[in-house]
């Protein structure tokens, strides 16, 4: 079984939770931008949360599935379609052989994540099967998805199978069938409001600053990407220059330049930084900026080290909630 | 190899721990580059890569800190009895493991030998870090080669060497905006600190130079050629001889 | 950890199932459910879901009960499950069906929320949406009618 490439689109990688436990020799952690729609299309599909998928990038890609498989489509509405009807998201989606899947524009978010039932079977390198563009390193050859590629797919799992049979047996025409049941999570593709924590330096820049960081706008510049997104809008200076010692950075940390705009560290980022830290994105709202785009505009609201972990617990549990209420539906099958 | 043991014990009070995110807590031993500090960076990272706690994901050494990374919804999970937040739990586990944690010194460094190929194209700001120091180009080149540098950390890409030991006379500042791609082998400056940029990158150091060697190698055990503790020397190639590296290690 | 309102959502699952007997494993925690034998109707629809394995994905079937308590022309959109009612498929956008709308069978007219899925209820014959009994976010039950409906004859 495989997925072939029909067009690689603006840019599609292999992602998945990303490569932990070599910051200490300086290298990225990598990963889904969006890992809370990863998570989710992979539990749709009956894989580990942690399995590798495709990260399609804003428009233009085309797959076509060589086998009858298993699939979900998770995170931005890219406006997927096959045989030019649309793709239902947030759902476990059967399609037949030979079936084309093509991502046909951006209606809402930046990013979508399509999972195959079984993960793709691909070499994990440093224990992950993410793309690491910028170093070459793991996902399909190192690189970007281009036209013409071949991934293996990896074994289905009970469950995986059984869904597959049960929507293989729905399916009447057309080639593809679905369930009329989703997980509710797109609510937080089109947010404007992003919850940040005060950074360790974020004493340190001006009073002004810190006043216009919180309230007023900003902007996703074009020069953005998996690394990290330059921001333009109010420039934030310092009370006085200094400099700092390189230290750990982490996803979702907002580092200021000298030249007073913000970067908002992502995916790819460096492990360590050494401009000042004037914010930290709380992870629950990280997938909020990975769905964002160059021109979109965002705001950053205050929050406490408090909240911002009662966030994390929340998230957390409402993906247990789901993998729980999934494993009723896999009962429910039999 | 000799080792001297001193527990941190009685340092406990210097060192301070803040938040980076509800997912990560920095250790920071102190504000300098320093060997002292540093060997207590490495005793703590080293410990614990062996021997760490449930719910922790891994650690990033820097020059002068130890940022812990870690599950909050498992710390929580596994010690939240109380209305203690896990970065409170993660901050009292780490202040036990350091009244105990002892520092080893290792001896004999081993030297690593890089050859660069200083200034034209590798290296475009070399007249202004020799403008910002009132030097010539070749009174910079002569003092960042004949130096011995520690490697005091790997990080800000994979492989890239932080290295102590560069001399006052030429520093220099960032750029005021990083640049969006720097060639592999990049050698930099920034501040007090120098480095090699062992991939390409964006970064906003001052490049004088490149080195054909390369530093990352993903196919290894241990991806990274460099590691903490080691000691650098730079040597001036010209640009024959660094198309002859590279065509010999390629 | 699963919580006391998750438990009452598996129970009533497995209530309105096929299944009589049920054992659960998570997190280390064991949970075995065992039902008494069920009264007439409801073994008919069970023989009903046997025959066609691919409506257990759907809530369609429940529609049914529905279909003998109607009065008249009237008919009734009842609730698949126990969770909360949304007449929106997302919040800012416009509700799914309106009084006086018309709608197909098999047309989504609400979204009932169980256990962080969301369950689209469609209509199972076509007609004219007259009245909604419930209101939006409102915790409904297994059966509870939801929209009255004019039959189109």
């Amino acid at each position: 079984m495989s997925v072939q490439i029909i067009r690689p689109g603006l840019l599609a990688t292999i992602q998945d939770l990303g490569r932990y436990g070599f910051q200490q020799y300086g290298v990225v952690v990598g990963g889904a931008m969006d890992s809370l729609s990863l998570r989710l299309a992979n539990v749709l599909v009956g894989n580990e949360e942690g399995e590798a998928a495709i990260e399609v990038t804003m428009m233009g890609t085309s797959l076509q599935f060589n086998e009858d498989t298993l699939i979900s489509i998770t995170g931005g509405s890219l406006n997927p379609v096959i045989d030019g009807n649309p793709v239902p998201l947030w759902r476990p989606v059967f399609v037949q052989k030979n079936t084309v899947l093509s991502f046909t524009g951006c209606k809402a978010g930046c990013r979508a994540y399509v999972a195959v039932a079984g993960g793709f079977s691909i070499p994990n390198v440093m224990n992950s099967k993410s793309t690491y563009i910028r170093g070459e390193i793991g996902g399909f050859k190192g690189r970007a998805l281009q036209e013409g590629d071949l991934i293996p797919l990896g074994e289905e799992s009970s469950f995986s199978r059984k869904i597959k049979k049960v929507l293989q047996s729905k399916l009447k025409q057309g080639s593809f069938a679905s369930v009329d049941w989703y997980v509710p999570f797109e609510r937080y593709i089109n947010k404007s409001v992003v919850r940040v924590l005060k950074g360790a330096e974020f004493e340190k820049f001006s009073e002004s600053a810190q006043k216009k960081f919180f309230e007023q706008e900003f902007q996703i510049t074009p020069q953005s990407d998996r690394m990290g997104y330059r921001l333009s809008g109010a420039s934030l200076g310092l009370k006085q220059p200094f400099e700092l010692l390189s230290e750990a950075v982490a996803n979702g940390t907002i580092q200021v330049p000298s030249d007073g705009n913000p970067i908002v560290l992502l995916a790819d980022r460096q492990t360590t930084g050494g401009y000042p830290r004037i914010g930290q994105i709380a992870a629950a709202d990280l997938p909020v900026v990975a769905q964002m785009k160059p021109g979109d505009r965002v705001r950053f609201q205050e929050i406490s080290l408090y909240e911002a972990e009662q966030l994390y617990m929340k998230r957390e549990k409402e993906i247990k909630q789901i993998r729980t209420a999934l494993l009723l539906k896999k009962w429910s099958f039999e | 190899m000799v080792r001297k043991i001193q527990t941190m014990k009685k340092n406990l009070e210097e060192i301070q721990m803040k938040p980076l995110g509800e997912s990560a807590l920095t250790v920071q031993f102190g504000t300098e580059i320093s060997s002292f500090i540093n060997k207590k960076v490495k005793a703590l990272a080293t410990k614990l890569h062996s021997e760490s706690f449930s719910g922790f994901i891994e650690c990033t050494p820097a020059f002068a800190s130890v940022t812990v990374f870690f599950d909050p919804f498992i710390v929580k999970r596994t010690y939240g009895e109380n209305e203690k937040s896990s970065f409170q739990i993660v901050r009292a586990i780490l202040e036990q493991i350091l009244e105990t944690l002892v520092e080893e010194v290792e001896s004999t460094p081993r030297i690593v030998d890089i050859p660069v190929c200083y200034g034209g194209d590798f290296g475009p700001d070399l007249d202004f870090v020799a403008a910002h120091n009132q030097l010539s180009a070749d009174e910079v080149i002569h003092l960042h080669a004949s130096a011995q540098y520690p490697v005091y950390m790997i990080g800000f890409a994979p492989g890239f060497p932080y290295l102590g030991g560069l001399s006052e006379k030429i520093n220099a500042p960032r750029r005021p905006s990083p640049r969006t791609s720097i060639p592999a082998g990049s050698v930099g400056i920034a501040g007090s600190q120098t480095g090699v940029y062992p991939i390409s990158t964006p970064g906003g150091w001052q490049l004088i130079g490149r080195t054909p060697m390369a530093l990352f190698r993903p196919d290894r055990d241990q991806p990274s050629v460099l590691s903490a503790g080691d000691i650098v020397k730079f040597v001036p190639i010209t640009k024959e001889e660094y198309d002859q590296y590279q065509e010999r290690w390629q | 950890m699963i919580k006391m309102s998750d438990f009452q959502e598996m129970v009533n699952i497995i209530d309105r199932s096929s299944v009589n007997v049920f054992t659960f494993e998570y997190d280390g925690m064991k949970m075995k459910l065992e039902k008494q034998p069920v009264f007439q109707d409801k073994v008919q629809k069970e023989e009903v879901n046997a025959a066609v394995p691919d409506q257990l994905l759907s809530n369609e079937q429940t529609d049914k009960a529905a279909k003998d308590e109607a009065v008249s022309k009237d008919e009734v959109i009842t609730s698949p499950m126990v969770g909360t009612f949304y007449t929106r498929a997302n919040e800012g956008e416009e509700p799914l069906v309106q009084i006086g709308d018309i709608v197909q069978k098999g047309q989504v007219v609400c979204i009932v929320e169980a256990m962080k899925l969301f369950n689209e209820v469609q209509a199972d014959v076509d007609g004219e949406i007259v009245e909604v009994l419930v209101e939006d976010g409102d915790v409904v039950e297994y059966g509870q009618p939801l929209f009255k409906l004019k039959k189109r004859s």
